[in-house]
């Protein structure tokens, strides 16, 4: 690769993650990335301080206490899977088939008229030391329930996919403000300096209501923005297009860019700006390298294919696409987010309107093994100890039938799970009401979420900031708490 | 004496870190003593238990101990450490007490003391009596309305020093009185080379050719460089290069956002407006006025109307509206229209009082209920005979529609299903048949229709009168309290709030407030003028220097930067109202100065003044992603430089398109000269972000957007080396030197040339030359006939991947 004769990359080619302390200590020796123009009046964390994390907010950075976990797979089930046909079962919601749901105030509802109450279709089983429920459609999952945290009193704005989403993300329904990845690569960096920190993969049927909305950056530099990564074809945008597979073209142009840099530096030495634009071209340089070997599965044994499900039609897209995740936390990828269901009709995302048991038997079959085979992985590398997983939706479902078969959003009552880094296994949280409509006890808010997955970052929630119109901008706004009794 | 003990004592006991706020020495210690009485005269009125401004209560131990929203703000035994001290002597900011003088020297000190004692704190303290009847309203005071951004303008006077051979006009007789001050001097002026390359792509955002520049090095004229800026003002690039920038503030889309997208096919009417606006020279006062009520002011004339666009231009969720979208909606437009014309952020009232400028939350719903009775819309601008036909058009289309959903209604039921997906798997094939006929018969009407359709997206009013508006509190709709009546911002009427009145002659169907607020805005006696005219000066200032003199160009407010040549802004602003607030006069004086002329290569001034707080130097900038775009297809000869009309989509790569639901721009698009227009006239799709411009920090359109970020990521060099477009251009670039010019030695000269505005040096010759005959297999000769060969187009990247390529000295 080019360049590095000049200034001799600290990280080599292997992307080790690497401390900004000892960074620092060999840029120091005389060239390095630091000190460009000062593009940011904001820091991340305590330790961002200084120069060089303002001209290169991706650096490394301590977070504000300890850590539980370094990296977070956020599984989004998109469109809103059903609690009560899942992992939330309702004995009075089966009892009272067919009755109006009555008490709750005006039902609130996106499509149509409230239907009557509709019970669920699958049947239950508990599972494991801790006793979870889960429906038969999730054979695989119920072997982990021992290792999982569920949230079941989730709560959001909006009913609206578009807001919703953007909710879950980014803790507004406007859009406009960064999404959760973005916060936290902001504020902890990248490990990894050859690979983005957050990464998002989307269903092989398109991407979620509101696209790249959904990972944007908001008012945070556009560094912090979530890439896109494809399972086939070059998982980056221009990473492998035609000059990448003429190295040696590739060479050849950056000794004479570099020749010319060179001699444009030395007219501007004040500018160092203008030497982190040539470090920007060794790491791309890097990054193609990188790039290739972590999605390459060769190496990857046949079990291993065959725990996510990779050899199996119906599971070998979202399969792959979670080895992916793991390959990407074993490199210091700091958010991995990945979406099941996208495209806009029923049967190709959880919003089930029109049949549920169809809906939620079909995109079960897709995901069921590649989530237990994930966290089976994850358990059995130790990685698991410092890996937060997410499963969730934007919101969930009503207990109410819609088009007789269907159940219609609902934001008032939905689940979430989350197991690993720093969470207490086998534990529940929250309750709905007695048909799982509402929340009825311990209320958990979007906010709540966030706050909680920055602590498990070793982030508070109310000390990451960002000056943003003539204020100080959080993740969280003016609320939040970190939902301590699911922590370990 | 003894309770006290206790209490404090109490407290101390349920302190973790008990040296702080333990207890001190009794009545006679330096908190009892010194330190209480100024926290309770000083700092009690925000920071008490009842207040606790940035969630600070300093009247208790326990309060101090726990500090603010923002953490500790004191480290027993280290003052230097501790946010209380660093914020009283102005190391921080805000500096404390809030817009209050600065404490006495002693009295910080004390301070200092206290902390280093371990920040004994012996009893609680009380608050003294609020001057406010109301707690929960802030009352603006003399501090608020004596702050330097709310005051009238003053034209400074000019100091004239001696031994000022340099300066050019008033603008460089303030700054050389600063330097000068500073022990500092200007740099020297930059090459005529240089200053063309910089002059071109700074007021028309292209590149001058090799021609222009030679020209202008050549032209021995004494007044050859003001002829060189009269010329370039008066170019029409000029209004496409500088409606870019305000396009940022307005945050202007093609689509609306959200799930749909839905496209605004008539958007692009206020695009066009401001280009012309600009390249007409439209005073600026006029300019702010039309884009609040220019239908109020004319509701016939289009280029009014399409004025509006900036009031219509916000992300909108139309899905499923409710009270609360709606006031999300006109807060977008709240935030923007203070951000862009006070440069005041107004929507941080909506929910409280501003928590630092005087902006009390009241203000904000007063001047909403002048936007409140007005949305969006489309608006007819097409002749009234293509209207008729549009009608008859339209009326089939309706009829079409209409026909085919009953079929579809009818073919549910009769089959026993519930959606299209399913009914798809029932139909026969002579149903299907019918299905189809009736989607066409329905398409081909809709085309029919789209053919008249001459239509603008612009703001209006529903109606004459006044939408209610209440005051909501902690800004929830559910929480509505008093109607407010319509107004202003009550600092520029000194806390003594004034009415908008309605105006009159504003039109039969519409209220009039918004005209109001347009003639309150630019208003230099009575209103918010002088601050606008401060805002805009500085805003062109910013983009000729690459920094405002305000370094927070949409923040005057007590956060904001304050100048550090105030009289600078002073000077300027006077002259823009002076000059009739034509624009024009005011990028000539900037231009014409001395110190916009100087050069930016190396300078020993970075110790003195590291900031460059006093310009006596240039610093090189990055251009932005448009004119980035831009100054490729320029240099490879591919520009297209039609105006105006709607927004023109690039090829994209597909990876881009599937990031949504479903795709929002076509697939199939061929990239060529339709594509190759300026990057002002791409179309703006909220969900689908043109990754040349994004990655290059282009504006995202959510919100109004003062300053880009520049960052400086390996995705940009991806960009540029692997995609699609750099290497197109860079072929055409190629051909284009490999057509012009008939040596290999006169291909490189010329590359360089158009691409960086300069000659190559002997070694950067013989590396290029070098490279091409690396990549084309040996030795060319020196004359071969000319052959796009790899090697060309590769040394042709190259120079647009040159940091030179982007940073303009």
């Amino acid at each position: 690769m080019p360049l590095p004769d000049r200034c001799p990359g600290p990280w080599g080619f292997s992307g080790h993650p690497i401390g900004r302390r000892s960074f620092l200590k060999t840029a120091g020796a005389g060239c390095g990335l630091l000190g460009l123009a000062a593009l940011l009046q904001n820091e991340g964390l305590a330790d961002a301080s200084g120069d060089e994390s303002k001209s290169r907010p991706d650096l490394a950075k301590a977070p504000h206490f300890p850590a539980k976990a370094k990296s977070v797979i956020w599984l989004f089930m998109s469109g809103g899977p059903s609690a009560v046909d899942l992992f939330d079962p309702k004995p009075e919601l089966q009892k009272n088939h067919g009755k109006r749901l009555e008490g709750k105030g005006e039902i609130d509802v996106f499509f149509g008229k409230p239907g009557p109450l509709m019970r669920s279709p699958f049947k239950f089983k508990q599972y494991g030391k801790s006793g979870a429920w889960v429906s038969e459609l999730l054979p695989h999952l119920s072997r982990h329930v021992d290792d999982i945290a569920f949230v079941k009193s989730m709560q959001c704005e909006t009913n609206n996919h578009s807001p919703a989403l953007l909710q879950m993300n980014s803790g507004m329904i406007r859009i406009g403000f960064p999404s959760v990845g973005s916060w936290v690569t902001y504020g902890l960096g990248s490990a990894n300096r050859n690979l983005p920190g957050f990464i998002v993969m989307y269903d092989h049927r398109g991407g979620p209501i509101g696209g790249s909305q959904n990972w944007g950056s908001g008012f945070l530099p556009s560094t912090f923005q979530g890439m896109p990564f494809r399972t086939s074809g070059p998982p980056i945008l221009n990473l492998a297009a035609a000059s990448a597979s003429n190295p040696r073209k590739q060479r050849i142009q950056a000794e004479l860019l570099r020749a010319l840099n060179a001699e444009h530096i030395v007219q501007h030495p004040d500018e160092r700006e203008l030497e982190g634009r040539i470090q920007s071209y060794e790491m791309a340089y890097r990054m193609q390298m990188e790039v290739p070997q972590t999605i390459d599965l060769e190496g990857e044994s046949a079990q291993t294919k065959e725990l996510y499900g990779m050899d199996n039609n119906r599971t070998k897209y979202f399969g792959t696409q979670l080895l992916m995740a793991r390959r990407l936390v074993e490199r210091g990828v700091r958010f991995i987010q990945i979406y099941s269901g996208g495209g806009h009709d029923e049967v190709s995302n959880w919003d089930a309107h029109v049949n549920l048991k169809e809906n939620h038997e079909h995109l079960c079959r897709e995901t069921d093994q590649p989530v237990a085979g994930l966290l089976t992985d994850l358990k059995q590398r130790g990685l698991l100890d410092s890996t937060l997983v997410i499963w969730g939706g934007e919101f969930g479902r009503m207990p109410i039938s819609q088009a007789s078969l269907g159940r219609d959003h609902n934001p008032h009552g939905f689940l979430v799970w989350l197991a690993g880094a720093g969470v207490k296994p086998g534990v529940s949280y929250g309750e709905t009401d007695e048909v799982g409509y509402k929340a009825a006890t311990n209320m958990v808010t979007v906010n709540d979420l966030h706050a909680t997955i920055l602590h498990l970052l070793g982030i508070d929630h109310k000390r990451l900031t960002f000056a943003h119109n003539g204020r100080k901008f959080r993740l969280t706004d003016v609320a939040g708490n970190v939902v301590q009794p699911i922590l370990a | 004496m003894q309770l006290w003990r206790v209490l404090a004592t109490t407290i101390f006991c349920l302190t973790p870190l008990s040296i702080l706020a333990g207890p001190g020495d009794g009545p006679d210690s330096l908190f009892s003593r010194s330190v209480a009485p100024l926290l309770a005269g000083k700092c009690l009125e925000c920071h008490d238990a009842s207040c606790q401004k940035g969630g600070l209560d300093l009247s208790t131990a326990a309060g101090l101990r726990k500090g603010g929203d923002e953490g500790p703000v004191v480290i027993p035994g280290e003052p230097n450490a501790s946010r209380l001290y660093q914020a009283v002597s102005h190391q921080l900011k805000p500096a404390m007490p809030f817009k209050r003088m600065k404490l006495e020297e002693v009295e910080i000190e004390m301070i200092a003391r206290w902390i280093k004692e371990g920040a004994p704190y012996d009893f609680p303290l009380k608050t003294p009596e609020r001057q406010s009847a109301s707690k929960s309203e802030t009352r603006l005071t003399d501090a608020d309305w004596q702050f330097w951004s709310f005051q009238p303008l003053r034209r400074p006077d000019v100091p004239v020093l001696r031994e000022d051979d340099w300066s050019r006009n008033g603008i460089d007789r303030l700054l050389f009185a600063k330097m000068r001050k500073l022990g500092l001097k200007p740099s020297a002026a930059a090459s005529r080379e240089k200053l063309a390359r910089r002059i071109y792509y700074d007021v028309t955002g292209l590149p001058p050719s090799p021609a222009e520049i030679a020209d202008f090095v050549a032209d021995t004229r004494l007044d050859a460089y003001e002829r060189l800026v009269d010329r370039l003002l008066a170019s029409s690039r000029y209004g496409e290069r500088w409606a870019r920038h305000w396009l940022d503030l307005a945050r202007y889309a093609d689509s609306a956002g959200y799930e749909r997208d839905w496209e605004r096919a008539n958007a692009y009417h206020y695009r066009d407006f401001v280009i012309k606006a600009l390249n007409q020279d439209l005073p600026y006062d006029q300019f702010v006025r039309w884009q609040l009520a220019g239908d109020e002011y004319d509701s016939k004339d289009p280029f009014l109307l399409a004025a509006t666009g900036f009031c219509a231009s916000g992300p909108r969720e139309i899905l499923k509206p409710t009270e609360q979208i709606r006031y999300n909606e006109l807060d977008d437009i709240l935030a923007t229209t203070g951000s862009a014309m006070l440069g005041l952020t107004v929507g941080c009232a909506r929910c409280h009082d501003h928590k630092y400028d005087p902006i009390p939350q009241r203000d904000y719903y007063r001047l909403l209920a002048c936007f409140a009775t007005g949305t969006p819309g489309e608006q007819w601008v097409s002749a009234p005979d293509e209207r008729t036909a549009y009608e008859s058009a339209d009326l089939e289309f309706q009829r079409a529609r209409l026909a085919l959903k009953r079929w579809i209604n009818d073919q549910l039921g009769l089959h026993g299903v519930n959606s299209e997906p399913a009914l798809k798997k029932k139909v026969s094939r002579e149903e299907s048949a019918q299905w189809d006929a009736l989607v066409k018969r329905k398409d081909q009407a809709l085309n029919a229709s789209l053919k008249y359709v001459r239509k603008m997206l612009v703001f209006q009013d529903a109606q004459a009168r006044p939408v209610e508006t209440f005051f909501l509190e902690r800004g929830d709709p559910a929480l509505k309290r008093e109607r407010v009546e319509p107004g202003f911002l009550s600092v520029f009427d000194r806390g003594a709030p004034r009415s908008a009145g309605q105006c009159a002659n504003s039109g039969t169907r519409t209220t009039g407030l918004r005209r109001s607020v347009a003639e309150w805005m630019v208003d230099t006696e009575a209103g918010a003028g002088s601050l606008a005219a401060r805002v805009m000066v500085n805003r062109l200032w910013q983009h000729h220097f690459g920094e405002g003199l305000v370094k927070t160009p949409s923040d005057f407010g007590f956060q904001g930067d304050r100048p550090e040549v105030p009289e600078l802004i002073e000077l300027l602003a006077s002259e823009l109202v002076r000059q009739g607030w034509r624009l024009k006069p005011l990028h000539r004086l900037i231009l014409l100065s001395a110190a916009y002329q100087q050069s930016a290569e190396k300078s020993d001034k970075h110790g003195i003044d590291p900031e460059n707080r006093v310009w006596s130097r240039r610093r090189p900038q990055r251009l932005e992603a448009e004119a980035i775009r831009d100054a490729i297809l320029s240099v490879s000869g591919s520009l297209n430089d039609a105006m105006f009309g709607p927004g023109v989509r690039p090829a994209l790569p597909a990876a881009v398109i599937n990031t949504g639901s479903t795709p929002k721009w076509p697939l199939d698009i061929k990239e060529g000269p339709e594509t190759w227009r300026r990057s002002v006239y791409i179309f703006v799709k909220r969900s689908v972000l043109v990754p040349m411009l994004d990655i290059f920090d282009g504006s995202n359109a959510t919100g109004s957007c003062a300053e880009r970020t520049r960052t400086v990521l390996p995705g940009q060099a991806l960009e540029l080396m692997n995609g699609d477009f750099a290497h197109l251009q860079s072929e055409r670039f190629a051909a284009k030197l490999c057509r012009e010019f008939a040596s290999n030695e006169g291909r490189v000269r010329a590359g360089f040339k158009y691409a960086l505005g300069r000659i190559p040096s002997a070694t950067e010759i013989k590396a290029s030359l070098n490279l091409i005959e690396q990549l084309n297999g040996g030795a060319e000769s020196p004359d071969a006939p000319c052959q796009v060969s790899d090697g060309w187009a590769a040394f042709c990247q190259v120079l647009f991947n040159a940091n030179e390529f982007i940073y303009i000295d």
